[in-house]
């Protein structure tokens, strides 16, 4: 199979007016339309499923559109929607361009495998649309950069995956390290689970029937299709979609770290050092990994597989953030109490709540695309470290790879046409 | 034979070339296709992963090499390609560049050309652009655009009016990303179809940004003037403030009134940014503008000087708008809010009222404590209470002598007061408060002081000694006032608690030995199991019975030294002594924990009650368990 382009696609897109589904004036409520968000939500699988119903939850919001390359998956949540409303209000999408084409949606979310979450949220931002982005964000430092330059030139609300910022313990535990409860910091140790995934079939095999492959695949390379590559779990491990778990739940406690110190390139580690292992069959990417690094401050930093949290450890005692619980050392550290004098960090109670609340008030979000961007820094220069072997030097302020040529040509990563940054 | 000689030596020679093709990765590499497993080519990775620098050039030069070689395949090549996105340097160009026109290769060719650096590559792409179409040339467009080759421009310029959409929306980003005053008249000049017509505007306002401030700023005015696309205006609303933001005031007050929702909104934004030259016009108009962006304009005004618009606003008849003023006031308000804030808190409801205690409660303004503690000493009514509550939540500990003198004084405000004292004090107040605890008459206000001191020697560092401050307060009072204190000790596990509690299970007053029974029962360790026992074994009435039996069931189940027989004879005893079955059950679930004969016995026991008959069976079933794993189990 020849790998196309989308240009039937496109055309079809181009020559679709941008049709509005008709919403009965019931499903917008009795304050619309100035306290009703309409949203579509790109990538309904496994975690793109769960975000939209959390969205779908939230008071005044109603999903008029969902979007998959996936026919069964898109038509399914569409019935589903349009059941709940009472009437044809939520429409099914193959190609994301024809529902981002819509002027009467607010916001999108995007669940889609992770090559897509950069393209589909810039598409969506130069669209007029806000985004709930799940994590990872990207697949190279470019296109972070490139996703928090859009985002601000259109001023859109970004809210990044990464729940555990609405989480009231985790938060307390960053206020801790902020208001300098644990006196000078030594080191930092984050873990997350690698599953280690090795395998994966390579054998090509047909596209199932109802699947758009070519749109599937989007801006990555085309290879041929294999009964592992567009499942939910197998894509995490295939390198042309993916960073492996080091991103795909590393975001989770690097986001807590970059919090708990403080949000700023400062919070970024300046040297990275390790290993990863890599399988041989379809799953490629790296697991397994050990990082080792240091911040510019000299407090060393650890990225191990594992567990699943994030340890700062300081002069005066030590925290451990997970999304199950709050550890301290002391234990009195627990019982302490953040006055109106100190640091508070941003209280969100629901990450989808406020992501709503701020497409409404066009607040920033708990975890908006400056911090997706620092966590997501972390996630790259480890790969890039592992895939290099060498210690990679990061200039954190400029956003560059110091005194290594090779290394810097990773930062970037070309995609397949007509998709772009 | 001769046959069998030949036919070995056929082995012989396979088994060598495959043991040759296994020890040279590089040539096993070149059969590759996918579908075949990954090794040779996951050996050669990790080489290149752990390879010196020198070593590099030598595994670029095979990996071009292999990109030459007619026996690679195409995967191999592809492979290969991807690799070069790290090690390749100008020597790959080529190589590379004449897999531009592969329809197979060419996305793979550029992730390494779009990654070595320096001239060879851009010139490589601006030779390949004429002969190319398509996705190919679309590719290389994109590729020149994120590498910012001004000097593609010319090549670019004529593409951007291609009737393939693909290939002109490509130009239109190459143009964008290069940017400056050429790729600016490209972009100018390009004749695009409807769908693109918002897209040629992105990469001009972006292009516009890489020229200098004035030059920029003229093309954004004029995208803003011709475009009547809400998502247009709104970039070049900020491509124009940030190019020159003395120019853009005009165009973002007009925008605050823009019928489009999403234009409206972000020109509050822009007029609402740190420096914003147009904030005071803005807090003029602010009261006249739709709710949605009155709201937006609370939530994100950050300037002192807004705080008369923003306190006019708490009085909005609207009742979100009222709320955002209330959120806005904890952001930016000085010690003048205190007064207003605590009236919105004694007077509003609902979720406005909680936003005015939770902006009270993280208002910085050095007097807001000085000023709460004032507010409880004078003023009135509910406010009193309201200063009370927010003094607790802002963590003003020394606010807690004003707290408890008021707490003394004025039962009107008492339980709001000795509510924040709960959350303020330490062990230095508890003489006061267990001085109010013991004389109060009023049920309400005891249980208000019961909850303060109960929190105060939670936090104490030495429990003990707070558990014997309240234990000291037990003599002379009256039955209510003891059973309160002796509720409070049974909450601090320490040894004088526990002793008090021993005591007062023998006082003479049936209502404080129910206190001390209940006290017990919900003591922590199972150090009190034969305190429960003799409980249920002299107790004369059905209540304490329930307790202490409920208790020792809650209470064997807990690990700790003692043998499992001990577990098991007093859980056997508790069920000869449960009357209801709801005690027997309890009983027999934890017998199931005991891995002891005894506890079989018990269970066995009552096998023939059948009010309880499932709950036997199953404690037999899992003491019999426990005993076959040979584990100790339960207490022992």
């Amino acid at each position: 199979m020849n790998p196309t382009s989308s240009r039937r696609s496109f055309l079809k897109w181009a020559g679709a007016a941008a049709l509005p589904a008709i919403v009965p004036a019931k499903v917008l409520g009795a304050q619309a339309p100035s306290n009703d968000v309409t949203l579509g939500s790109i990538g309904v699988g496994g975690r793109g499923t769960a975000i939209m119903n959390e969205a779908a939850g939230q008071p005044g919001v109603t999903v008029v559109a969902v979007c998959d390359a996936f026919q069964d998956r898109r038509e399914r949540h569409a019935a589903r929607f349009n059941e709940r409303y009472g009437g044809r209000v939520c429409r099914p999408y193959r190609d994301l361009r024809e529902l981002l084409a819509r002027d009467d949606i607010d916001a999108v979310t995007i669940g889609t495998p992770d090559h897509w979450h950069v393209p589909a949220a810039l598409m969506a931002v130069r669209s007029g649309k806000d985004v709930y982005v799940e994590k990872p964000l990207g697949l190279s430092m470019e296109e972070l950069w490139a996703i928090r330059r859009e985002v601000r030139r259109y001023s859109r609300v970004f809210q990044y995956g990464t729940q555990q910022r609405s989480i009231a313990h985790v938060r307390f535990g960053c206020e801790l390290v902020r208001n300098g409860r644990l006196g000078k910091l030594q080191s930092v140790e984050v873990t997350a689970p690698s599953y280690g995934f090795e395998g994966g079939s390579l054998e090509p095999i047909p596209e199932p029937p109802g699947l758009d492959y070519d749109l599937w695949l989007g801006p990555a390379p085309w290879r041929p299709y294999t009964k592992d590559r567009c499942t939910p779990w197998g894509t995490y491990w295939v390198a042309d979609n993916a960073h492996g778990f080091i991103g795909g739940w590393g975001a989770h406690p690097l986001t807590d770290m970059v919090w708990a110190l403080g949000d700023g390139p400062d919070a970024v580690p300046v040297e990275y050092q390790g290993t990863g292992k890599f399988g041989t069959g379809l799953f490629d990417a790296a697991y397994d990994w050990d990082i080792r690094g240091r911040f510019a401050n000299g407090v060393d930093f650890h990225f191990i597989p594992g567990g699943d949290g994030t340890t700062i450890v300081g002069t005066r005692g030590r925290v451990a953030i997970s999304r199950g619980r709050l550890q301290a050392e002391p234990e009195s550290l627990l019982r302490e109490r953040i006055g109106p004098d100190e640091t508070r960090l941003y209280e969100s109670r629901h990450h989808m709540g406020n992501f709503i609340e701020c497409v409404r008030t066009r607040r920033p979000t708990v975890a908006p695309v400056e911090v997706a961007v620092l966590s997501d820094t972390i996630t790259q220069l480890s790969v890039i470290a592992i895939q290099t072997g060498r210690k990679i030097r990061w200039d954190p302020v400029r956003e560059n790879i110091l005194g290594d040529p090779g290394a810097e040509q990773l930062l970037t990563r070309a995609m397949r046409p007509p998709w772009h940054l | 034979m001769k046959r069998h000689w030949f036919s070995m030596l056929g082995c012989a020679t396979v088994l060598l070339a495959t043991t040759v093709a296994a020890a040279d990765p590089w040539q096993e590499a070149q059969g590759y296709n996918f579908g075949q497993p990954r090794t040779a080519l996951a050996t050669l990775e990790d080489q290149m992963r752990t390879a010196k620098p020198a070593e590099l050039r030598t595994i670029e030069a095979r990996l071009v090499a292999v990109l030459q070689s007619p026996q690679a395949t195409q995967d191999c090549r592809d492979w290969a390609c991807r690799q070069l996105r790290q090690v390749g340097t100008a020597r790959s160009v080529p190589a590379l560049a004449a897999l531009l026109a592969d329809k197979q290769l060419s996305t793979v060719a550029r992730l390494a050309l779009q990654s070595i650096p320096g001239p060879e590559v851009d010139a490589a792409l601006r030779q390949a652009l004429p002969r190319l179409s398509g996705d190919q040339q679309a590719g290389v467009m994109q590729t020149l655009g994120a590498r910012r080759d001004r000097q593609a421009v010319p090549l670019l310029a004529p593409l951007a009016s291609n009737a393939n959409p693909v290939v002109a929306e490509m130009a239109l980003y190459a143009l964008g990303h290069i940017g400056g005053t050429e790729a600016v008249a490209a972009i100018q000049q390009a004749k695009v179809p409807a769908p693109l017509v918002r897209y040629r505007c992105d990469a001009l306002l972006r292009a516009a940004a890489e020229m200098p401030p004035a030059q920029a700023a003229g093309i954004c005015a004029t995208v803003l003037a011709e475009s009547a696309d809400p998502v247009v205006k709104i970039a070049a609303l900020r491509a124009l403030a940030a190019s020159e933001s003395n120019k853009a005031g005009p165009a973002i007050l007009a925008a605050t009134k823009s019928p489009d929702k999403r234009l409206r909104l972000a020109a509050v934004q822009l007029a609402c940014a740190p420096g914003s030259q147009v904030l005071g016009e803005l807090l003029g108009r602010a009261p006249s503008l739709p709710a949605d962006a009155q709201i937006a304009f609370l939530t994100l005004v950050d300037a002192p000087t807004a705080l008369p618009c923003v306190l006019a606003a708490t009085r909005s008849t609207q009742a979100d708008v009222a709320q955002a003023a209330a959120v806005a006031l904890g952001r930016i308000g000085d010690a003048s809010v205190v007064g207003p804030l605590l009236d919105l808190c004694a007077t509003a409801q609902g979720p406005t009222q909680a936003a005015a205690r939770a902006s009270l409660a993280k208002l910085r303004a050095k007097p807001t404590d000085a000023l709460l503690i004032e507010a409880i000493e004078k003023r009135s009514g509910p406010v009193r209470a309201e200063a009370a509550r927010v003094l607790g939540a802002r963590n003003a500990t020394h606010a807690v002598p004003a707290l408890l003198k008021i707490a003394a004084v004025d039962r009107t405000i008492r339980g709001s007061a000795l509510e924040a004292v709960g959350l303020l004090a330490d062990t230095t107040s508890l003489p006061a408060l267990l001085g109010l605890l013991t004389t109060t008459t009023d049920q309400a206000d005891r249980d208000a002081a019961q909850a303060a001191v109960t929190a105060v020697c939670r936090r104490a560092e030495d429990q003990a000694s707070a558990a014997g401050a309240v234990v000291a307060a037990l003599s002379g009072t009256d039955v209510e006032t003891r059973c309160s204190l002796l509720a409070i000790v049974a909450g601090i596990p320490s040894a004088p608690s526990l002793n008090a509690l021993r005591r007062a299970v023998k006082d003479a007053d049936a209502t404080v030995r129910a206190a001390a029974i209940r006290g017990l029962a919900g003591w922590p360790e199972p150090v009190v199991l034969d305190d429960l026992v003799a409980i249920a074994r002299s107790a004369d009435r059905p209540a304490p019975k329930v307790l202490a039996l409920r208790g020792i069931a809650r209470l064997a189940t807990i690990p700790d030294q003692r043998p499992a027989a001990q577990t098991a004879r007093v859980l056997a005893e508790s069920l000869t002594l449960a009357a209801r079955p709801e005690e027997k059950r309890l009983v027999l679930a934890a017998l199931g924990e005991v891995a002891d004969d005894a506890a079989l016995t018990a269970a066995l026991g009552c096998l023939g009650d059948k009010q309880v008959q499932l709950e036997a069976a199953t404690a037999v079933v899992r003491v019999a368990i426990e005993s076959v794993k040979g584990k100790t189990h339960g207490l022992g």
